[in-house]
């Protein structure tokens, strides 16, 4: 047996021979600021409890006196040791685990009181019993066993150095002291329990209290939610009622505009046969400036289609060298009219691309012209180059020149609509603010991006970037050819895809664009999972429920049951509100789809490898 | 000289267009309304017609549907024309059975050309 001096040094470290406490203690660490709260508890049990202890002791000794070594022990006992346990617990790293040592010391104590006082009925009972009911209650049944186990050591040492000396009947003292100390004993710690019983009930009350007061906070955060939600509609709406008028304003403007650039024609048409030379170069000038209202009006109702998200990808595969010239072509006059000089840098083996034509010859051109507008007897330089990256293979077109440049502020400003460098450049150059803003919205749908480098008096240089590879795909694959503002192309494919370990998972992808499911199908196959797939919300439901898949990744904008109708019936179904959703959509309202419970919330065009990311983590989180 | 007949609300555009035409050796008849051309297209028998989409009372898609709708003019051709540059337009004018769709500001030589196949492809009577 270890004394507690020796219990309260090894405890913190490895004590494979102390008593294992039957609740968890805190973690050792720093010593304790505020001892535990049983220390003060035991100690103010123990005090009374070890001097009626010490007074059974004295009542014995005074009946037969047996030299100094007793009264040692009973000034030990009643005084010393009470002190001397509080002492060692409240400043012990770990208190509780010192105050258990305590405990057992407690009971090694009662033990040798026991052997000491000639093991008299009453005596006895009351020592022991009293110990091991706080045993019991500090430490359960397992510290107990440890308890008696000590108890026992007491009894042996002091009972062989007595002769086991029996006392078959106490005196009149020893019996008085032993009932009062039952009685002290058995208030205390029924005083003691009733404590605990009130601090229960008022936990419980606490417990209750707060949890109503979640459901009441639940409750306004699902209003403020919804009321978000209904005003979130009516911003879309909105925003489909700027659409609807851009598209009228553009009807109306366009009508008068037939007629001034009819009439214009016609008269040119007269002059010309009538060798009026003046008035044929004036109404060139009216010509010109009607197509220069007509370019801006089309740039209007491009932007407008963007935003309404009706703007239709026409891939096809072509030279890129084809589309260059064809953009040089046009944009050359525009340049030398400047007095600029243009370099054109591409590599003849340059090869094909998988996009749509006319667009990126639109934003070549639009780049093309903005230097040349921007730049005064300079260089403007076109270099086209195609570069292997660990994301694909990619075709780059870089505009750079050495005219007026940009201020940092200004290239902030850049891709914003409607706005310019400033007013007076407007002015000074012309355009509608629109050109660059449509660029930007462009070559994302054709799933590449555009940077921006520039210096004020030094030149700008734009970098377009656009997916370069092509992917051989059978006929089946046409429907591809007209895609939605999806995005995503069968380019997206290519490129290194981690293969999720073990056997194969189930994605059920959602989606009513039969092209964006056809992709995701290839993507999540070469990924390694299984694709289930379906076009319809109540489908994607029956599916979820029925092949319980390990993820779902699911489409909002969708005839019939849209996807948010869709996220709110899964996450309120209990067979599968736990399968992670993930959101690949156009509409960009990532707050309200992790609000509503989606994983993880992804905008169109999609990173594919992005997606795969997001689900083997997801898949990796959820199995951990 | 083949006949065709304009049906434009628009008093600017028609006479424009109806003179440029005219120079360019065409008969034009003029319709100002969807109603008014349905009856001329029966009356007139035109080789081709130019239909505006954009038209009070009856609309251009409407009217194009009754003409298409009668034996007696199913057989014309008609090109939709439109201010309004949206794909939605051209959609919904080939499914009323438009067989061709320019928009406007109108480019002459590209709508000249749209008329002579179309011309082309139906043997005069």
């Amino acid at each position: 047996m270890q004394t507690p001096e020796e219990l309260t040094r090894t405890r913190s470290a490895d004590e494979p021979r102390a008593p294992r406490p039957a609740r968890e203690t805190p973690a050792g660490g720093a010593p304790h600021e505020h001892p535990h709260p049983l220390v003060a508890l035991d100690y103010r049990v123990r005090v009374p409890a070890m001097l009626i202890v010490a007074l059974i002791g004295i009542a014995h000794l005074v009946d037969k006196p047996q030299g100094a070594v007793p009264w040692i022990a009973i000034v030990f006992t009643g005084l010393v040791w009470p002190q001397l346990a509080y002492l060692i617990a409240s400043r012990a790293r770990d208190s509780k685990r010192a105050e258990l040592a305590n405990l057992l010391f407690d009971s090694l104590l009662v033990g040798c009181w026991t052997a000491a006082t000639g093991f008299s009925v009453l005596p006895s009972l009351m020592m022991t019993s009293a110990i091991i009911t706080a045993c019991l209650s500090v430490g359960g049944v397992r510290f107990t066993a440890w308890a008696i186990g000590s108890i026992m050591a007491g009894m042996l040492a002091v009972g062989a150095l007595t002769g086991f000396h029996v006392v078959h009947e106490a005196s009149l003292l020893t019996t008085c002291l032993s009932v009062v100390g039952m009685l002290a004993f058995t208030s205390i710690f029924g005083f003691h329990s009733h404590i605990q019983t009130r601090r229960v009930v008022k936990a419980r009350r606490e417990l209750t209290d707060q949890h109503r007061q979640i459901q009441d906070q639940y409750t306004i955060i699902e209003r403020a939610l919804q009321s978000a939600l209904d005003s979130n509609d009516a911003v879309r709406q909105a925003n489909q009622a700027k659409s609807v008028f851009l598209a009228n304003m553009s009807h109306e403007l366009r009508t008068p505009l037939n007629a001034i650039l009819g009439y214009s024609e016609m008269l040119m048409e007269d002059a010309d046969a009538k060798g009026d030379t003046e008035v044929v170069s004036d109404l060139k000038k009216i010509q010109s400036a009607g197509k220069h209202l007509l370019g801006l009006i089309n740039g209007v109702l491009d932007f407008s289609k963007v935003e309404a998200g009706k703007m239709k990808l026409f891939l096809e595969t072509f030279e890129v060298s084809k589309v260059i010239e064809e953009a040089v072509n046009t944009a050359r006059p525009l340049i030398e009219n400047n007095g600029n000089r243009l370099e054109v840098r591409c590599p003849a083996d340059i090869g094909p691309m998988r996009e749509d034509m006319t667009k990126v010859r639109q934003v070549l051109l639009n780049l093309l012209s903005n230097a040349a507008k921007f730049t005064q007897g300079g260089v403007v330089t076109l270099d086209v180059w195609r570069e292997n990256r660990v994301d694909g293979n990619w075709v780059y077109l870089k505009v750079s020149d050495n005219g007026i440049g940009m201020t940092p502020e200004q290239v902030g400003r850049l891709f914003q609509p409607f706005s310019q460098a400033d007013a007076a450049t407007s002015r000074k150059y012309g355009g509608t603010g629109l050109g660059l803003a449509l660029t930007q919205k462009f070559c994302t749908m054709m799933g590449g991006d555009i940077e921006v480098e520039s210096a004020q008096g030094k030149g700008s240089a734009f970098t377009i970037r656009l997916p370069g590879e092509i992917e051989n795909f059978d006929g089946e694959a046409s429907s591809v050819r007209v895609s939605t503002l999806t995005g995503m192309k069968l380019t997206d494919i290519a490129g290194p895809i981690p293969l999720p370990e073990g056997q194969p998972k189930v994605v059920l992808v959602i989606d009513d664009d039969p092209a964006v499911l056809d992709l995701m199908q290839r993507i999540c196959s070469k990924a390694g999972y299984r694709v289930i797939a379906t076009r319809s919300g109540d489908e994607g439901l029956r599916l979820a429920r029925e092949k319980s898949p390990d993820l779902i990744t699911l489409d909002v904008v969708m005839p019939g049951m849209d996807g948010w109708d869709v996220l709110a019936a899964l996450k309120k179904d209990e067979t599968v509100c736990r399968t992670p959703v993930v959101v690949v959509t156009i509409a960009d309202e990532r707050d309200r789809g992790l609000a509503l419970g989606a994983s993880d919330y992804f905008v169109k065009p999609v990173d594919h490898e992005k997606l795969m990311a997001a689900l083997s983590r997801i898949r990796r989180d959820r199995v951990a | 000289m083949s006949k065709i007949l304009i049906v434009e609300d628009n008093e600017l555009n028609r006479d424009m267009l109806s003179r440029r035409l005219s120079r360019s050796g065409y008969d034009v008849v003029l319709a100002v309304e969807g109603q008014e051309g349905i009856a001329m297209a029966e009356s007139e028998g035109p080789d081709l017609i130019l239909m505006d989409l954009s038209l009070p009372v009856i609309d251009g898609w409407e009217a194009t549907r009754q003409i298409k709708a009668r034996t007696s003019t199913a057989s014309i051709p008609v090109i939709a024309l439109s201010a309004h540059a949206l794909a939605d337009d051209e959609d919904r004018a080939r499914k009323v059975g438009c067989d061709d769709y320019d928009t406007k500001p109108i480019e002459m030589p590209r709508l000249l050309g749209k008329i002579e196949a179309l011309l082309r492809r139906r043997p005069s009577l």
